[in-house]
């Protein structure tokens, strides 16, 4: 072995590399890491910029965007919405999709790994909390806020909360993200107890814009009243849910806008631009006759056809055995829909009226129908279940594909109504293979199971 | 702060006082020819040369005295002397090296400098990219990794400019991203793998950055293998390093190289034909049929139509594709300057065409096809590099390394993509004559022909410089302090256009539209570090280093876009509807390390380190990050006291231990809100929601891994083993666990579920690898070389974290106590009870519960290559065997065939097997149905790569006053031999943790034949 001969002396070499090495430490300390590393990303909005009347205000717009998401808005590629899953197990719309979880929706077969259902549950409840999250925003950083600008988000949280229960199985967590990211998990709740909170927020609403005079209060206040109705109906509490609308005047409509800068509506991209779903024709086979009946209110159009909003006449799915059946109700991708409308309100008086048996029920529908040309007057079919059976077929076709076919054919299997689910849902063969599944509403799905709280759905009940 | 060392060490240097050389020539011991690049060092300092062309060296500001002087080149045998210099004199020495299969004297590229690999007590694979280019058909770095390195797994997309996945030592993070970090001459460079604009949409392939690398510039790779190796570069590191060194100039006159390749590409692919078939019900008119339905008596099958694009010559959108490319480079300089520089161009038109039929249906509407449209997948490349090593002094040599490339990708719509060309190919009926409503025949295209499908462009044009200056200042003989700063700089713009009119009938397309979105890309890196040596006995040597990290990040891109485009344009101004977006990334990380290593008597290395980071992608609550290390390496057949055998020439132990980590997004720590826009009363109103919780907590992914491993060379060198067991654990994995829809988090686009990144889960990694090289005959006339690698790798979740249930996909679950992004199925089973070879539902049964169904990535991997030299080696001819196993590929192409498309063959061939019968059964007709049967073994053989070079004598080079002639006719992909039941086991169009073979384009074959020129 060589031998190095250096002037370096073993004691210098250990003091240099002391030396170097507290150079290097002293070096790194002297430098201001913290300041190096604390970068500002424009991209983000802090929680601290918020804090303030502008801050709530955005805040409430956000809310007013996801409550259009979660009904009848899409946008980058978040197309999920109970207004059309509810109406794909329902008998409004059938699947023309190769998508696995959405044949299982119109097969009333679903796993809680549904990741659609997921979509669309976790965009329900997104709109919910960014409204809960809104109003006491708003409560704490613009008080000075317009009343009816806090009874707004808490219409939304209700018109969410109502939602869920009416499309989701009893067992429904209504959990919280408070301000700071703290996470107040929910526990589950029957279908009841969630009407129950959602009765509340609406009545929290009506407090908060009182009798106040002026446009905007207005139609907040009806929106809440349309949606106390809607929940009471859901309860069987039908007396309450008349007298809870009956101000509302029929005009009003409560429309989620759309734009091709903000949001598309979900129907004509599904429905008419991707052909996924087709508008169903007696399914299962007791499902209404959307196309044949030729109703003015659900004018519909075989694919391809003169005058129709598509040139195709083919569904999505190319194995399907059936055509594209298309709804003109919303044939642009602005087109508005309306979420809650005064005609609402006169279909849950009439409703009421019907239980309470007075015969002006029919007289309520046919005022309605007088709106319309082209519908004709209708007559007492003479019993109590064709009676049923024609109110509920006014509510599918005023009401088409904004909600409503799924929760009204759950109240029809729950008192007073109490049928059975052969008796109100499609059953039978499936038209892809198989049979129809037994479910009658969606599972709360697996992500949820990440709550602590939550270990699966009470029950699949009506 | 590198000059504050630098400055330090300075002063330390004035104690010094060299003042002599050694200088000698480097040469071929069996030819007697230069050995160009020959690394010179001088034992127990930081003093060395690299050999010229010429094979001289000097070595510089050398101390009096006795010195040991080592030799070392990749490929030849490390040879050592003692040489004695005298004041203001020159010592000479003079090598002369063996040739040798391998060395563990190779210098190897690591974190603190060059040390020889006997130094390092990890298994670390170097691969020489300048004789894998120059033997011809390698357009991309995946090409140059692909089968040489234990352990690294290489999966390159199909089109043309897609995108590569690399896996070292397997897949060890759950929700981050497992890919090595790369660095070039000493910058850490962009390896974005999804490199487009979220804005754009192919169907799921997008390129990699990584790809715009040239080969040709390329001089060595080291892959730096597991974070026990990977530990002083830190956080980031955990999955690898791999270290690329560009080409450098030596001393020497000008050497001028010259190359050219043209080659062909085909698409050799079988693919599968799409099958109808007719048949009757009692009572009822023709129909169609299927088994299912014929084993229960309820239909019979009349007949079975069956058609294939992809092989019927009309209808064929396939071509015999094209490469080329032409390169120069010239290098040479002086002890004060050298320089390499190099240009080169290449464009490859990939095998995509429109069918004459098609183009016949375009001219007849007075449709003009433009150029992109019948080039539809391409990728042009042109690429220059400047490299200079400037020595101002004897203390101080300057590295400048420039690199410039511009890039040009052309995709057409594929993959995952109802406008795509597979996907309306494979998804068609059986006939060919179908019409579509205008009655244009569809020659067995589903919804749209490929002159419609190309229409809609998306390209990528690519600007990138990256560059870097690497001082190094020698104050003293044993102090050497160095700095590298660099920045990898992309522009890119990607741009996606269906004019007014064209493009397929499917949403909105025809009304046209635009996206063209501007990114800004840049990473910058500035690393100074110290390494003092010295000997402190005969027998006891010393290496100390220190350094100091710091690496950024900072992306921009602003996205426009437009839709309604007036007839005639083509730009986002013209559309009647605007969209804007704009994004930015930002990250920095910075670090500091230090490494002692301690040599007894050359033969026993011991080493002890640790690097401390920290970074802003850190929760706020969160500091520092230490990863510590230590290892051992010892060459224990040079004891005395060892029992060597004769055929025994070297044989070392290794061991080592160490951490590194896997750094969270730039933004996962924090909460915040994103802005949204919603439609009120006819106008858009602006707003807020909450983006993400964030976690104050969050901290890097730790991977510990625990190496050791024996190198021995036997049979006078001629053969060589490497055998490496490593066992590696992540703690604090960090998994994006699923937050309870009930909390409202905001879902990205497409996303089902939201995730708050957590440090919870605990992965397990462990494997064997090993290399086996030889050179069984080394004649002057003839000669035969091989190597064989391989590795086996299993991995398992120990745990996700308490109280969080499996993340359950519909084909991926993260289970505890099963791998990684494994495939979960309902198992199913079936019984032909009646014997009639028809299956019915009733005799098909499905397991109601999803249960483990196999590796999602291969488990084994081997690579046999092969090369003989003849005709006094003036011809080389070398194979390449690749093999992975272990694994399976969901076969979504054949499942949505067979659930959605009903053309598969299995519905309605009688002589379907009772196996592929049940899978169909068990997905269609079960409930709840099982894909499990559409998982399938994707074990492969391939013929990787066969070359054939002819090495001119030199009389043909001087015959045009040149140095060197050779000629290589080579090829890829050349043959499969699988039991993968889809079209290739390695189909890919995502680049993500998970292969996916879903209507995409399987690998391509390429033909090439190269110049090489040397004048």
């Amino acid at each position: 072995m060589a031998t190095v001969n250096t002037s370096m002396s073993r004691t210098g070499g250990r003091r240099s590399t002391l030396g170097v090495l507290a150079l290097a430490v002293l070096t790194l300390a002297g430098c201001n890491v913290d300041k190096m590393l604390n970068l500002t990303d424009p991209d983000i909005i802090n929680p601290s910029d918020l804090a303030n009347p502008a801050g709530a205000e955005a805040e409430r717009i956000g809310a007013l965007g996801r409550l259009n998401q979660a009904t009848s808005g899409t946008v980058a590629g978040v197309e999920a919405t109970f207004f059309l899953y509810g109406g794909l197990m329902a008998d409004e719309y059938r699947s023309g999709d190769t998508f696995i979880e959405r044949n299982a929706t119109d097969q009333r077969d679903i796993l809680t790994n549904n990741a659609n259902i997921q979509q669309a549950i976790g965009i329900l409840h997104a709109a919910r909390v960014s409204a809960f999250q809104a109003h006491e925003a708003l409560k704490k950083y613009a008080p000075n806020a317009p009343k009816w600008e806090v009874a707004e988000m808490y219409v939304a949280e209700a018109f969410t909360e109502n939602m869920l229960a009416e499309n989701l199985c009893n067992g429904i967590p209504l959990s919280y993200t408070l301000e700071g990211g703290v996470k107040v998990f929910g526990s589950p709740l029957t279908n009841a107890e969630v009407y129950a909170r959602a009765l509340a927020h609406y009545d929290t609403a009506l407090i908060l814009v009182g009798n106040t005079a002026g446009e905007m209060e207005d139609t907040t206040r009806w929106k809440a009243m349309i949606g106390r109705g809607r929940v009471l109906l859901n309860l069987a509490r039908f007396a309450d849910a008349a007298t809870a609308v009956a101000s509302v005047p029929t005009d009003f409509v409560w429309q989620q806008e759309h734009a091709q800068t903000t949001t598309s509506n979900v129907i004509w991209s599904l429905n008419i631009s991707g052909r996924r779903y087709t508008v169903a024709e007696n399914e299962g086979p007791l499902g209404l006759n959307f196309h044949t009946a030729n109703d003015p209110r659900v004018p519909t159009c075989k694919g391809g056809t003169a005058g129709c909003p598509t040139d195709n006449p083919k569904v999505f799915d190319p194995g399907a055995t059936f055509p594209l059946w298309v709804q003109k109700l919303w044939t642009e991708p602005e087109s508005p829909v309306t979420i809650a409308s005064g005609v609402e309100a006169r279909l849950i008086q009439a409703e009421a009226l019907l239980q309470a048996g007075n015969a002006t029920w029919l007289d309520t529908l046919n005022i309605l129908r007088s709106r319309v040309s082209g519908l004709a007057p209708l007559t007492d079919p003479g019993n109590a279940t064709a009676r049923q059976d024609l109110l509920f077929r006014e509510r599918a076709f005023w009401l088409f594909s904004t909600g409503h076919r799924l929760p009204d054919l759950r109240r029809l299997m729950r008192a007073p109504y109490g049928r059975t689910q052969a008796q109100v849902f499609p059953t039978g063969a499936y038209i892809k293979g198989g049979s129809y599944g037994s479910d009658v509403n969606f599972p709360v799905t697996q992500a949820e199971e990440n709550n602590p709280n939550f270990h699966g759905c009470i029950d699949r009940n009506a | 702060m590198a000059l504050a060392v630098a400055s330090l060490a300075g002063r330390a240097g004035a104690q010094g006082t060299p003042s002599a050389s050694i200088a000698g020539r480097v040469t071929d011991a069996q030819s007697g020819q230069p050995v160009p690049g020959a690394q010179v060092r001088i034992s127990g300092t930081n003093l060395g040369a690299a050999a010229g062309e010429d094979g001289q060296y000097t070595v510089r500001a050398v101390p009096v005295g006795t010195f040991e002087v080592r030799v070392t080149r990749i490929g030849f045998a490390e040879q050592k002397r003692t040489v004695t210099t005298t004041p203001g004199g020159t010592a000479p020495a003079d090598f002369s090296l063996a040739r040798v299969a391998v060395q563990l004297s190779e210098v190897v590229t690591t974190a603190t400098g060059e040390q020889r690999r006997v130094e390092i007590a990890n298994a670390v694979t170097t691969v020489n990219a300048a004789d894998v280019v120059r033997s011809g058909g390698v357009s991309t770095i995946g090409d140059v990794l692909a089968t040489r390195s234990p352990s690294v797994n290489i999966l390159q997309g199909g089109m043309i400019g897609s995108g590569v996945r690399v896996r070292i030592r397997g897949t060890s993070s759950l929700s981050l991203s497992n890919e090595p970090i790369y660095i070039v001459d000493g910058v850490r460079l962009n390896n974005d793998t999804t490199a487009l604009s979220p804005n754009l949409n192919i169907g799921g392939t997008t390129p990699s950055s990584i790809n715009e690398l040239n080969p040709d510039e390329i001089e060595s790779i080291d892959v730096i293998r597991g974070p026990s190796a990977a530990t002083l570069y830190g956080t980031d590191a955990a999955n690898g390093v791999i270290i690329v060194t560009t080409k450098r100039g030596r001393v020497g006159r000008p050497q001028l190289s010259l190359h050219t390749e043209q080659g062909l590409i085909e698409d050799n692919n079988n693919y599968p034909t799409n099958y109808t078939a007719y048949g009757h019900r009692a009572g009822a008119a023709t129909t169609t049929c299927y088994l299912r339905e014929v084993a229960t008596g309820g239909c019979t099958i009349d007949s079975v139509v069956a058609f294939n694009v992809l092989t019927n010559k009309t209808a064929t959108p396939l071509k015999t594709g094209y490469r080329q490319q032409y390169g120069a480079q010239v290098s040479g300089g002086n002890a004060g300057v050298r320089y390499f520089v190099s240009g080169e161009y290449e464009t490859q038109d990939g095998v995509y065409r429109i069918p004459g039929f098609d183009r016949q249906r375009l001219q007849a509407a007075n449709i003009k096809i433009l150029p992109e449209w019948s080039t539809p997948n391409s990728a042009n490349r042109a690429s220059g590099r400047v490299n200079l090593d400037i020595a101002p002094s004897d203390k101080i040599d300057i590295g400048v390394s420039a690199g410039y490339t511009q890039n040009e990708l052309h995709f057409p719509q594929n993959d995952n993509n109802i406008t795509g060309l597979f996907g309306n190919i494979f998804t068609a009926s059986g006939r060919s004559d179908v019409t579509d409503g205008s009655g244009q025949r569809m020659w067995g295209y589903a919804n749209f022909l490929p002159g419609d499908i190309f229409q809609q462009t998306v390209t990528q044009n690519i600007n990138r410089f990256i560059g870097s200056i690497n001082p190094q200042y020698r104050p003293l003989t044993w102090l050497t302090v160095v700095g590298d700063a660099g920045i990898d700089f992309t522009n890119r713009v990607d741009a996606q256009l269906c004019r007014f009119a064209q493009c397929p009938d499917f949403g909105t397309n025809r009304l046209g539209f635009k996206e063209n979105d501007r990114s800004a890309i840049l990473l910058y890196t500035a690393n100074a570090r110290s390494t003092a040596s010295w000997q402190f006995h005969p027998s006891l040597q010393s290496r100390t280093s220190l350094g100091v990290q710091f690496t950024g990040i900072n992306n921009t891109r602003n996205g426009s876009g437009a839709s309604n485009l007036p007839v005639g344009t083509s730009t986002t101004t013209a559309g009647a509807t605007p969209f804007a977006d704009e994004a930015t990334i930002l990250s920095r990380t910075i670090g500091a390390y230090g490494e002692e290593q301690v040599a007894f008597a050359d033969r026993l290395f011991v080493t002890a380190g640790a690097r401390i980071d920290r970074s802003s992608a850190f929760g706020v609550d969160f500091g520092n990050v230490l990863y510590p290390k230590a290892s051992v390496s010892y060459v224990v057949s040079d004891e005395p006291v060892f029992p060597k055998p004769s055929w025994l020439d070297q044989l070392r132990l290794r061991t080592a231990v160490g951490s590194s980590g896997v750094r969270p997004g730039t933004t996962d720590a924090l909460q915040y809100f994103i802005p949204t826009a919603v439609t009120l009363s006819g106008s858009d109103a602006p707003g807020v929601v909450v983006a993400t919780i964030g976690n104050r907590d969050l901290k890097p992914e730790k991977a510990t891994e625990v190496e050791a491993g024996l190198d021995a060379m036997f049979f006078d060198r001629r053969y060589d083993i490497e055998l490496t067991y490593y066992d590696k654990t992540s703690k604090d994995a960090l998994i994006q666990r699923i937050l309870p829809p009930s909390l409202g988090p905001a879902l990205g686009a497409g996303a089902s579920t939201a995730g708050q990144f957590e440090n919870l889960g605990k992965v397990s990694n462990r494997g064997v690898e090993f290399m086996l090289r030889g050179q069984p005959i080394q004649r002057a006339a003839f000669a035969w070389d091989f190597s064989l690698n391989g590795s086996f790798n299993k991995n398992k979740i120990v745990s996700l974290g308490a109280g969080i249930p499996p993340i359950v996909g519909t084909t991926i679950t993260q289970k505890a106590g099963t791998p990684v992004n494994s495939y979960f199925g309902r198992a199913y089973t079936y019984n032909d009870a009646n014997h009639d070879g028809l299956l019915s539902a009733s005799e098909v049964t499905v397991s109601p519960t999803p249960t483990y169904q196999g590796y999602s990535i291969p488990t084994r991997e081997f690579a046999l290559v092969n090369g003989i030299e003849f005709l006094d080696r003036m011809f080389r001819v070398q194979a390449i065997l690749d093999h992975k196993g272990g694994n399976k590929l969901y076969n979504n192409t054949n499942r949505i065939r067979c659930q959605s498309f009903n053309n598969c063959s299995a519905l309605v061939n009688r002589g379907t097997s009772l196996d592929d019968q049940a899978r169909v059964i068990a997905l269609r007709y079960k409930s709840p149905n099982s894909l499990a049967g559409f998982f399938q073994k994707a074990d492969f053989t391939r013929l990787r790569e066969a070359s054939i070079t002819w090495n001119a004598p030199e009389r043909y080079a001087q015959a045009f006053r040149g140095r060197s002639l050779s000629v290589t006719l080579s090829g890829r992909n050349l043959a499969l031999w699988t039991k993968y039941e889809g079209i290739d086991p390695e189909s890919t169009y995502g680049n993500g943790n998970i292969p996916r073979d879903f209507l995409t384009q399987p690998p391509l074959s390429f033909y090439t034949l190269r110049l090489n020129v040397g004048l």
